[in-house]
């Protein structure tokens, strides 16, 4: 997918990061029935960047989202958009904080059932996360590249760190 | 307007729940009829070349029962929010349910019964529920603010229902007046016209905008979709003509032209799928897959026969690649990934929040489906190609047990929307 915009292209170089962290999830943690041992250092790298990407990556993407570019399409008429996705977000977030939670309570090790709550939540942020950047790379990005001239384009770019 | 611009758009112009999954329900039903109608006609299969019977039943409960219910069903819901223009009644889209599932009924049990008054009285009511749809297609066709990728394929495709609806009528009132110089040559035509024509254009259109929605990847590239439309199009003119008329000049370039357009459908397609962000493909592109090698298959098969080449049953074998080869398994595949995510968009979950798809369907059907399915189509068709009576009846067995799955999971689906939004059991997470 190429896009025209500064602002687009950021969003989606975001969007290749969540979804190969989300890719490493489901080949790391969902395909194991039982819970990795205290030293398994694979697992434990995949849960760390998942928990970053609870945490960090996805605040700071639908922030910048519900801030600075929401309130701009709402303006040209596609507040039914941004509705869905500002659902979306919500809900991603919630997930994102039980998420957190769960790989807190295993962090000294995963008991069987803190191990089936951790792995679905995980199949749930999969599920959901996947859902939501195909809403984003495939209506929002493409509308961005249409809305924004280049002076707004270079001041948001700036603003979420490009 | 891409496929997720259509589900994030999509909320506010939903049909109630009922009206698609009502059309998609009676196509697993009809798929189930089918394979069972099959497997009593196997006898017949190998030598059809038309004419009333179970194996003509067979046929229409495939085509107009399966693939027709299912592609009113998404064309009422997907085109309104591409186009971003209503349907304009979700009662008339009932209406059209209530002339298609039983004018399809009582066509295709006139069919087998070999009643001529029966099959009138089913093709015309059948015909009624066409009409219908091409109206309210038209009329949203008509409301579009502004133009879409997937607008011309539409068009397209409610030209060609004229040119088969219209064909067909006229092959059933020949069964009781015998008005037509030839019945036959009039019937490879209305097949032609229907499968590459109507359908064909659906696959086109509807595929560009659900695929790689399904994929994470790119839209369809416009300067490719263009050449393919022309090509479907006059691919499907030409050919059908040149049959119906027996002409061959006009038949084999038209062939050769629907060649070359299959062969930019599964390029563009490939492409497409090459160019996803995600390596995981969803369980559903098996058979789409399948749909693919099937469509090229049919299309060369079809240039073989047109051309002269000595292909015993190769009428029946072309008939078999194209309506279940290709056709009947893209339906499938689309209708596998599209029930569940149309029912998680009508129901919430006990935390008030749209289900994951995942949890509103058991997955095991669906694997049992998939496998019932490709052993069936290589089971019939080698049943088909090599004349035994028995390869196609276990082959039609098979089909009716993924199809006998396929009904499960769709009910397993569709009972969220009245129970609400529980968890399958068995289901992905």
């Amino acid at each position: 997918m190429m896009f025209q915009r500064s602002t687009s292209r950021l969003l989606h170089d975001e969007h290749l990061v969540t979804i190969a962290t989300l890719d490493a999830v489901e080949r790391t943690l969902l395909s194991r029935r039982d819970a990795p041992a205290p030293g398994d250092a694979e697992a434990a790298r995949v849960i760390a960047r998942l928990s970053r990407m609870s945490e960090l990556e996805v605040n700071n993407h639908f922030d910048f989202e519900e801030n600075h570019l929401f309130p701009i399409l709402i303006e040209r008429g596609d507040g039914g958009m941004t509705s869905v996705l500002s659902e979306e977000h919500e809900i991603l977030r919630e997930t994102g904080r039980e998420l957190l939670a769960a790989a807190g309570a295993g962090a000294a090790g995963f008991t069987p059932e803190g191990w089936r709550t951790f792995r679905r939540l995980c199949a749930e942020m999969v599920e959901r996360m996947i859902g939501h950047i195909q809403k984003e790379e495939m209506a929002l990005l493409p509308i961005l590249d249409d809305v924004l001239d280049a002076d707004m384009d270079a001041e948001l770019a700036a603003l979420h760190g490009g | 307007m891409t496929g997720p611009a259509v589900l994030a758009n999509a909320k506010g112009r939903l049909l109630p729940a009922a009206t698609p999954l009502r059309f998609f329900l009676a196509a697993t039903v009809f798929h189930l009829a089918a394979w069972g109608a099959l497997g009593l006609a196997a006898g017949d299969v190998a030598d059809f070349v038309g004419g009333p019977g179970p194996t003509l039943a067979a046929l229409h409960l495939a085509t107009l029962g399966v693939l027709s219910c299912a592609a009113f069903g998404a064309a009422f819901q997907l085109l309104p929010v591409a186009t971003r223009a209503p349907i304009g009644s979700a009662a008339l889209a009932d209406l059209a349910f209530w002339l298609l599932a039983p004018g399809v009924a009582l066509l295709t049990g006139a069919m087998a019964l070999s009643s001529a008054d029966g099959m009138i009285a089913g093709a015309a009511v059948t015909g009624a529920a066409f009409a219908l749809f091409a109206g309210l297609t038209l009329r949203n066709l008509a409301r579009a603010p502004s133009a879409d990728a997937v607008m011309p394929f539409v068009r397209a495709a409610l030209v060609a229902l004229a040119g088969f609806v219209v064909p067909g009528l006229a092959l059933a009132l020949d069964g009781r007046l015998g008005f037509l110089a030839d019945h036959m040559a009039l019937a490879r035509a209305h097949m032609i016209v229907a499968a590459f024509g109507f359908f064909g254009a659906l696959v086109a259109g509807f595929g560009a905008i659900l695929l790689p929605m399904f994929a994470l990847a790119p839209n369809m590239p416009a300067r490719l979709m263009r050449p393919l439309l022309v090509g479907l199009v006059a691919a499907v003119a030409a050919s059908a003509v040149g049959v119906a008329f027996d002409a061959l000049p006009l038949a084999i370039p038209g062939v050769v032209v629907g060649l070359g357009a299959a062969g930019l459908y599964v390029v563009v397609v490939e492409r497409t799928l090459a160019t996803r962000l995600r390596r995981k493909l969803g369980e559903e592109f098996a058979l789409v897959r399948v749909s693919e090698a099937a469509l090229l298959l049919a299309v060369a098969l079809g240039l073989a026969l047109v051309a002269g080449a000595p292909i015993p049953r190769g009428e029946a074998l072309f008939g078999w690649l194209t309506v279940a080869g290709w056709l009947l398994s893209f339906a499938l595949a689309i209708l596998q990934r599209i029930l569940p995510f149309l029912t998680s968009m009508h129901v919430r979950d006990a935390r008030g929040r749209p289900p994951l798809a995942s949890t509103l369907a058991p997955r095991l059907p669906l694997v049992i489906h998939t496998a019932c399915h490709v052993v069936a189509l290589c089971g019939v068709g080698l049943g088909v190609a090599l004349d035994v009576v028995w390869l196609v009846r276990a082959g039609a067995l098979v089909g009716a047990c993924g199809a006998a799955a396929f009904l499960w999971f769709a009910i397993a689906v569709a009972a969220h929307v009245r129970a609400g939004a529980r968890p399958a059991k068995g289901s992905g997470s």
